[in-house]
């Protein structure tokens, strides 16, 4: 499939009331009160059948691929003046698709058909504010009662507040994570809304397990968590995660233009001016730029060319595209002057809601080290190739 | 034989990035990873899963060529180098 931009057409057909009226004419007042998205508007979603386009065919979905589904994203993003809410969008789908990875259908099944049907949302309960074999939460198995009891704090989690399940991701004794299936309803759970600087509307909370005691069939994943989390929640979602902000990004660039065309200065339309149009040339390579990468790296996930434990393509394409929306971001505001600093013209709060993916799916920084370590031992290993060619 | 180790693993052996193990004799890629744990037993559960596999997630490398999982059984000698690395990141 061509991932040139084609519009937004596909999706304003289906969900452009919706997004409008649901979405849109909160957007400020979400914002300013720090409003969670309600779980209305995603059960509404449900009842339209997004999230059964990304679900596979044999769990009776319409199996589009990655690529695909992120380009969906980015049409939503692009007509969401809220990019808190296809951001809960994705993390939602990637939930549901993580239950249908590691869990036994007998066990997650229930669940599964609850989150479609729109009557439950999943949030990932994962971060630490540690590195992942320094998480302190714990799971203490009770053989006589066949139980576990659950202590844990999780201080970021995307879509917390609403949320009604959380794959929860605990230090298990063999220096590696366990993931339980927890509910908002278990007797020891709690949700405290977290303050973010952008995305507002999220819902972040931090979720506290206190001696939460569970049956064991709520084990889903025993040993090798880690493993799961990077393949099935980290990894895989790390350049998925940009394709709403490329579409809101595309939207930035265009209400940027609408203000140059209507802003006149010594009798010249800004947007006629050279250097104006340089800069607007510049957002546009940005966004184009970023757009290859993410859609490259999603294409590899489809054609199964991914590394499904630490994909170094998605890795640089989430880097880049963060780096190009806030550019974009950034350049919109320079350009726009005091309308576009106005809260009523959205540009402000893009560039805060951007900034927010510095930190998503591993900070910009962390990138950096991960992909440098990663080109020099492959470096080192060419070499030991050439090495032990040379002594044979 | 010369063991490489990187990312997380590292704090299990001391911080050493470079390890010599002395092979009892013939071994597999898979048998000489069991001699490096038996030497730093610290490493047991970071490598293996309850069930005694190497845990998903590790890339492995004999004299500069990645391992598939299926491959680990090729014989190792006394001049080479198998590099274990750890793919994952994240918290």
């Amino acid at each position: 499939m061509t991932m040139d931009w084609q519009g937004a057409g596909q999706i304003e057909a289906v969900f452009g009331s919706l997004i409008a009226q649901e979405i849109n004419r909160h957007t400020v007042e979400r914002d300013a009160q720090a409003l969670p998205v309600p779980n209305s508007v995603f059960s509404a979603l449900a009842d339209k059948g997004l999230f059964r386009n990304y679900l596979p065919k044999h769990y009776g979905g319409q199996g589009i691929g990655i690529a695909q589904w992120g380009s969906m994203l980015e049409q939503v993003g692009y007509l969401s003046t809220d990019v808190a809410f296809p951001f809960l969008i994705s993390v939602r789908m990637s939930f549901i698709l993580f239950l249908i990875k590691v869990g036994a259908h007998e066990r997650v099944g229930p669940s599964i058909d609850q989150l479609l049907n729109g009557a439950a949302f999943g949030a990932f309960a994962y971060t630490e504010n540690a590195d992942a074999f320094s998480f302190q939460s714990t799971a203490r198995y009770d053989a006589h009662t066949r139980t576990y009891v659950l202590n844990a704090r999780k201080p970021y989690v995307t879509g917390g507040l609403t949320a009604d399940l959380f794959a929860v991701f605990v230090a298990s004794d063999s220096r590696d994570l366990q993931v339980f299936l927890v509910e908002r309803n278990d007797p020891g759970v709690s949700t405290t809304p977290m303050q973010l600087g952008g995305v507002r509307s999220l819902g972040t909370a931090l979720v506290k397990l206190d001696n939460v005691v569970l049956d064991e069939q709520r084990l889903l994943v025993q040993t090798d968590g880690l493993a799961a989390a990077q393949r099935h929640f980290l990894n895989c979602r790390r350049s998925l995660q940009a394709c709403q902000f490329l579409g809101r990004a595309r939207a930035v660039i265009e209400d940027t233009l609408g203000y140059l065309q209507q802003t006149v200065r010594y009798q010249t339309c800004l947007a006629d001016m050279q250097h104006v149009q340089a800069v607007i040339g510049e957002m546009y390579i940005a966004l184009e730029t970023a757009r290859s990468a993410v859609f490259r790296a999603l294409e590899r996930q489809d054609n199964e060319q991914f590394d499904v434990d630490w994909d170094v393509i998605a890795s640089a394409a989430k880097y880049c595209a963060v780096e190009s929306i806030n550019q974009i971001a950034l350049s919109a505001l320079k350009l726009t002057g005091g309308w576009g600093y106005t809260a009523d013209s959205g540009l402000g709060r893009a560039h805060r809601d951007f900034m927010s993916l510095f930190a998503g799916a591993d900070p910009q920084e962390k990138l950096k080290v991960d992909l440098g370590v990663r080109m020099i031992h492959e470096f080192e290993l060419l070499n030991q190739q050439r090495k032990y060619q040379e002594g044979r | 034989m010369k063991i490489k180790l990187s990312g997380n693993l590292a704090r299990f052996v001391d911080y050493q990035r470079e390890l010599d193990i002395e092979l009892p004799g013939e071994l597999t890629v898979n048998a000489a990873i069991e001699q490096l744990v038996n030497a730093y037993p610290g490493l047991h559960d970071v490598i293996y899963d309850k069930q005694g596999d190497i845990k998903k997630g590790y890339l492995i490398a004999y004299n500069g060529k990645k391992l598939e999982p299926n491959q680990r059984d090729q014989p190792v000698n006394a001049q080479g180098c198998i590099d274990l690395f750890t793919a994952v990141a994240g918290g």
